[in-house]
């Protein structure tokens, strides 16, 4: 057997996950929080105002990233899904469904953000312009793969379920990010093109844009990892490692 | 409005700090509360994984 598929199974096997998962949490966790406190201050005090919106421009420091990350996720989670449907992989099946309420926090952010930023400059709280609309659908259908997961006895069955979702709802996620040019959006469309690697921002307000980016990246593998290791601890409770894990615990 | 917009900016950046908050804690607290309901259920005398004293 070759070394990554050998390594690829022993991190399968729940007890080796946790310990995976504990050990690389913290990294995730910190590098994320060391890069959104400096993009985030970054973005606020460092960068000059936008020549037409002023300074609420600023709210698009946490608004991009996190909407960028809830459509990466949703495309990692369907990843996942596709692999623990197709291979019946256990470890994949946790991701998935662990990937879930990331990326419905981070659907929840860019919503809510975006909302904050439409009523000074649109003078809305809300319209049901494609773009918003799909992202509202988008967040609707994270709820859906984590109620699903839920709503299931048999845990193997929710999972399995919570993956068809996950595999079936990819399909919103071109229609998030083509939204803009398919239809008449009061949206704006793409300042980045990440495939081209073209920026019609300026490097003086781009980088910290690109470090909250970064961060959220690895917030969702810091998150990933504790909730995997949350539903591993769950799934597999009754087992002798689970039992040491907790007596160890005290 | 514009004398509005600090404020603007400090709404959206505060509900994105609790919601990241609530994101990293909400699961250790349950990871906590599984170790604590295994060695709940290890305590049980009923328990028939329980070695004998």
């Amino acid at each position: 057997m070759n070394a990554l598929l050998l390594w690829f199974h022993r991190t399968g096997s729940p007890p080796h996950f946790d310990r995976f998962t504990a050990r690389w949490m913290p990294w995730c966790f910190g590098l994320a929080i060391a890069l959104l406190l400096i993009g985030t201050w970054g973005g606020l005090f460092m960068v000059p105002a936008d020549y037409k919106q002023g300074e609420v421009f600023r709210i698009l420091y946490i608004h991009v990233p996190a909407a960028w990350s809830a459509m990466f996720i949703f495309v990692a989670m369907a990843v996942q899904a596709f692999i623990a449907l197709v291979w019946r992989i256990k470890a994949c099946e946790t991701l998935a469904v662990a990937s879930a309420p990331v990326g419905a926090m981070f659907a929840a952010i860019t919503l809510i953000t975006g909302s904050i930023w439409g009523r000074p400059t649109w003078g809305t709280w809300w319209e049901w312009d494609p773009r918003l609309t799909s992202m509202l659908v988008m967040f609707f259908l994270y709820l859906g793969v984590i109620a699903l997961h839920n709503a299931i006895e048999d845990r193997r069955a929710a999972a399995r379920a919570a993956c068809f979702l996950a595999l079936v709802g990819v399909v919103n996620v071109p229609i998030v990010h083509f939204s803009v040019h398919w239809w008449n959006s009061l949206h704006q469309g793409e300042t980045i093109q990440i495939l081209s690697a073209e920026s019609r921002m300026h490097y003086s307000m781009l980088w910290p844009l690109l470090l909250t980016t970064l961060a959220t990246k690895f917030w969702y593998l810091g998150s990933l990892l504790q909730r995997a290791r949350v539903l591993n601890l769950e799934n597999e409770s009754a087992q002798p490692w689970a039992r040491a894990l907790a007596a160890g615990s005290r | 409005m514009e004398h509005l917009h600090p404020w603007f900016i400090a709404a959206a950046f505060g509900v994105s700090a609790v919601l990241l908050v609530a994101d990293a804690v909400l699961p250790r607290f349950k990871f906590q509360s599984i170790l604590r309901g295994i060695l709940l259920r290890e305590r049980r005398p009923s328990n028939p994984e329980r070695p004998a004293p």
